[in-house]
């Protein structure tokens, strides 16, 4: 008689494979025990998951991108202007013309603006709408100037 | 006083109602504690504080849970139905060495926590994190300790299954996001654990269940064949 007990990563390829809902059936609960056990782990899933998920898309949803985004530099080694302040949308726009106007010659320079407020529709077809040419140039992050965190992200 | 704030953000602490209500009650702590300011518990809990060590303490059990937890796992890759039978312990010896300096360490850690929680000891010992701890460390200690010696007992995945359970006591790390007020690391550090979790607690589970039943099949037929005095067996 040959009797082969179960390692632990067959029960977690089990487990991946059952929550997962893929369940290839080459493993499954044998007795009247582990049965119960696996009801109870299904409750157990379908209870406190959807919780969690609830929560973290919730909080997810408080803070925009630009909250939770930072500077990243386009290039090594690339420095960058740092734009505070609520200017207006067309301010924004001829300054980052100017900016990257190629009278300048080429402009090794990144543009980050920080503003409290997420970006109005007007400044997102700035950034990424009508002028591509800044796209991969000009950050946007949302942050108080006067918060060393959000002073970090820039 | 400087314009920049070097403290949490102004748009989290409107809107985290929870980290409000959690300074609130903070300060009205810091006030009821007065009294016990001069003692050497509230002290060491101030020192703990200022330097960051209970971050770090936390962080330090979370490690251990898991590498008690982990222990479990490693320990499966030893047994073989045959060893129940002949009583042998199948527990390599660095294995027990690694349990009993892990559990030292965590006994440390609760030793360290019920000191610090000066003012509420007794609710300490039947809070969840001092349950976790009883549950999950004294069947092992009891072994290592000499208390259990039947080998019999010792090698059952039954009594090895608690030392999972201290995965429960990883949530601790939650208290770190939520006293820095990081709160987008807090839920996904609670999204990922939970999922983490109840896949390596039911798979442990699952793994003692099955495995047992099939051991106490092995004993079975084993004793089957000895009344039958089967050779064949």
């Amino acid at each position: 008689m040959s009797i082969t007990l179960y390692r632990f990563h067959d029960m977690l390829y089990y487990m991946v494979v059952t929550m997962t809902t893929v369940g290839y059936g080459d493993i499954s609960p044998t007795v009247a025990t582990s049965q119960v056990l696996f009801i109870l782990m299904e409750i157990i899933i379908f209870s406190v998951l959807p919780m969690q998920f609830s929560e973290f898309s919730k909080v997810n949803n408080l803070t925009s991108e630009y909250a939770r985004a930072r500077y990243q530099q386009s290039r090594r080694e690339v420095k960058h202007i740092l734009l505070l302040g609520d200017s207006q949308p067309d301010a924004i726009s001829m300054f980052l013309k100017e900016c990257f106007h190629s009278d300048h010659g080429a402009m090794e320079t990144d543009v980050v603006i920080m503003r409290t407020d997420p970006p109005s529709e007007e400044i997102k077809n700035i950034l990424k709408g009508q002028h591509t040419q800044f796209e991969s140039r000009v950050f946007y992050l949302q942050g108080n100037p006067l918060n060393h965190k959000d002073l970090d992200r820039c | 006083m400087s314009l920049v704030i070097s403290d949490e953000s102004p748009l989290y602490k409107m809107a985290d109602y929870n980290y409000t209500k959690r300074k609130i009650d903070e300060e009205e702590d810091v006030s009821n504690s007065e009294m016990n300011k001069t003692s050497l518990a509230s002290l060491v809990q101030k020192k703990l504080a200022a330097n960051k060590i209970d971050d770090l303490l936390e962080l330090l059990n979370a490690i251990f849970s898991f590498m008690l937890a982990l222990t479990f796992a490693i320990e499966t890759y030893y047994h073989d139905p045959y060893s129940y039978i002949i009583g042998e312990n199948m527990v390599p010896v660095w294995m027990e060495v690694c349990d009993t300096i892990l559990m030292a360490l965590l006994i440390a850690d609760y030793l360290v926590f019920f000191y610090i929680h000066h003012e509420s000891r007794i609710l300490y010992v039947f809070s969840f994190d001092s349950f976790i701890t009883f549950v999950s460390i004294v069947p092992t200690a009891l072994v290592r300790g000499g208390v259990i010696t039947d080998i019999a007992i010792i090698n059952t995945y039954y009594l090895n299954f608690w030392r999972v359970i201290r995965l429960f006591s990883c949530l601790r790390c939650s208290k770190v996001f939520a006293r820095r007020n990081m709160t987008i690391a807090r839920v996904y550090f609670r999204l990922i654990f939970y999922i983490l979790l109840i896949i390596f607690v039911f798979a442990s589970a699952m793994l003692t269940i099955e495995n047992m039943a099939a051991v106490d099949a092995v004993k079975e037929t084993y004793s089957e064949c000895l009344m039958q005095e089967d050779d064949e067996c």
